[in-house]
């Protein structure tokens, strides 16, 4: 028989029981042992790599906010300088504004003046002539009532005497 | 004026002692070396029983178990080194339900000592099915954890010296499982039908082309392990053998023969099957057939 004769005493039962022994180690040892220290490792693994994922996760998102808020800082610079430029010309124009308002007001009191002024030259001028006119008209009664002479002396001395006190 | 009339008297005191230690020192080293000169001479004088059996015998006996048979529970007889492999199969186990049970429940994200070594292990062979066979390898990294304890736990177990007798009556050394050739021919050839395995789940019919190509494999995997084991094996019995050679010699040849082969055929028969394992799982991807232009007169 092939299978009786074999040298160097090997046998095939014998081989046949170091296979069971060693299937029922690989076995034993896989659920035993290799499993579950397998799983404990890949459960720490995922654990690791969740964890560093958060951190990354977080890094950006902390990336994301500080970009947000340069950007939004960016704009408010920008919004301040934009309403700093916008007051600027406000200022500018309220001022040229009341400028005009004051232009325009001094102008009035000017033009009011030289109406008022004119009035009173006016009146001055009109009552002048009627002071005249009395002056004459009384001039003329007082030599209607004498002589001609002592009438145009009176007259004169009148007219004299009224200049006088005109110019003082 | 006290510290200057102390000063000598204590330092007269501490040679006195350190001359005393010396002299102690040397008396007992020369018991001690004389004690061994006398034993010594003892042992070559006194004469011992006569050997039972010459050292071819031996040798022969060491390599082919044919007188040092052992009854398995009475059903049949089989070599010793199956027996060390049942022994080394239940160590192996009931040291893992004892980690199972106790340990494993406990472990932690950062790893005490013994973590550690147990997560080494098996993060070790995981690598090496992985870094070996990227495509499949769940399987593979289970099989070579097993393997490679049963090679190790297996080689070491050697150093123990567990007695059984024999049938024949003669009291033994358990030797370790795979230093019988059996224990060697069924684990290269059941890691030959794992690779194939693997073959025929990633490539079907084409795997067990890729795996039969490597026809010489089982054999040359089988016989390794043995002559590496068994070369140990006899040069412990030569050793042992012969009264002259039994003083510090065998500490050298268990450290070379043992402890270092246990480590390199581990990892060579593991190295092994994760290799050719990788080799023949792989898929390949289908080389498109190029046509042939014909080119035009």
């Amino acid at each position: 028989m092939f299978l009786a004769n074999i040298p160097l005493n090997i046998d095939w039962q014998q081989i046949l029981l170091h296979l069971l022994n060693f299937v029922i180690l690989v076995g034993g040892l896989y659920f035993i042992l290799f499993n579950p220290v397998k799983k404990f490792m890949d459960k720490r693994k995922a654990h690791y790599e969740e964890m560093d994922k958060k951190a990354v996760d977080t890094l950006s998102s902390v990336k994301d906010k500080e970009r947000e808020i340069n950007e939004k800082l960016a704009n408010l610079n920008q919004e301040l300088e934009n309403k700093k430029v916008a007051a600027s010309k406000e200022i500018a124009s309220l001022k040229e504004a009341q400028l005009a308002e004051a232009q325009k007001q001094a102008e009035e009191i000017i033009s009011k003046a030289t109406i008022a002024a004119e009035k009173e030259k006016e009146k001055i001028i009109t009552s002048a002539n009627k002071e005249i006119r009395n002056l004459v008209s009384e001039g003329m009664k007082k030599v209607m009532s004498s002589s001609e002479d002592e009438a145009i002396d009176d007259f004169v001395k009148t007219f004299e005497g009224s200049k006088k006190d005109g110019s003082n | 004026m006290i510290l200057a009339s102390i000063l000598p008297i204590e330092k007269i005191g501490m040679e006195e002692v350190s001359l005393v230690s010396k002299k102690r020192k040397i008396i007992s080293w020369s018991v001690f070396l004389g004690l061994i000169a006398v034993l010594l001479v003892l042992v070559f004088v006194i004469p011992g029983n006569e050997k039972t059996e010459s050292i071819q015998e031996t040798m022969q006996d060491a390599v082919l178990h044919e007188r040092g048979l052992i009854s398995l529970f009475g059903l049949i007889n089989v070599n010793p080194g199956l027996i060390s492999g049942f022994l080394v199969t239940i160590i192996l186990l009931v040291f893992a339900v004892i980690v199972r049970i106790f340990f494993i429940p406990k472990f932690k994200y950062v790893p005490g000592k013994f973590q550690l070594l147990i997560e080494q292990a098996v993060g070790f062979f995981d690598d090496l099915a992985v870094s070996n066979s990227p495509h499949h390898n769940k399987f593979l990294s289970c099989y070579i954890f097993g393997a490679g304890a049963y090679i190790f736990v297996g080689t070491l177990f050697e150093l123990v010296g567990i007695q059984v007798v024999a049938v024949n009556g003669v009291s033994m050394a358990l030797p370790a499982p795979l230093s019988d050739i059996n224990g060697a021919i069924a684990i290269g050839c059941f890691s030959y039908l794992v690779i194939m395995a693997g073959g025929i789940y990633a490539n079907k019919a084409k795997g067990v082309l890729l795996t039969l190509k490597e026809f010489s494999l089982p054999i040359s995997m089988s016989f390794r392990l043995f002559g590496a084991l068994l070369s140990g094996l006899l040069v412990s019995e030569l050793v042992y053998y012969y009264l002259q050679l039994s003083f510090i010699l065998p500490v050298i040849v268990g450290v070379l023969f043992t402890l270092i082969h246990a480590l390199v055929q581990t990892y060579v028969l593991t190295m092994l099957t994760a290799l050719f394992y990788g080799e023949v799982s792989e898929v390949k991807p289908k080389k498109k057939k190029e046509k042939k232009v014909k080119a035009s007169i």
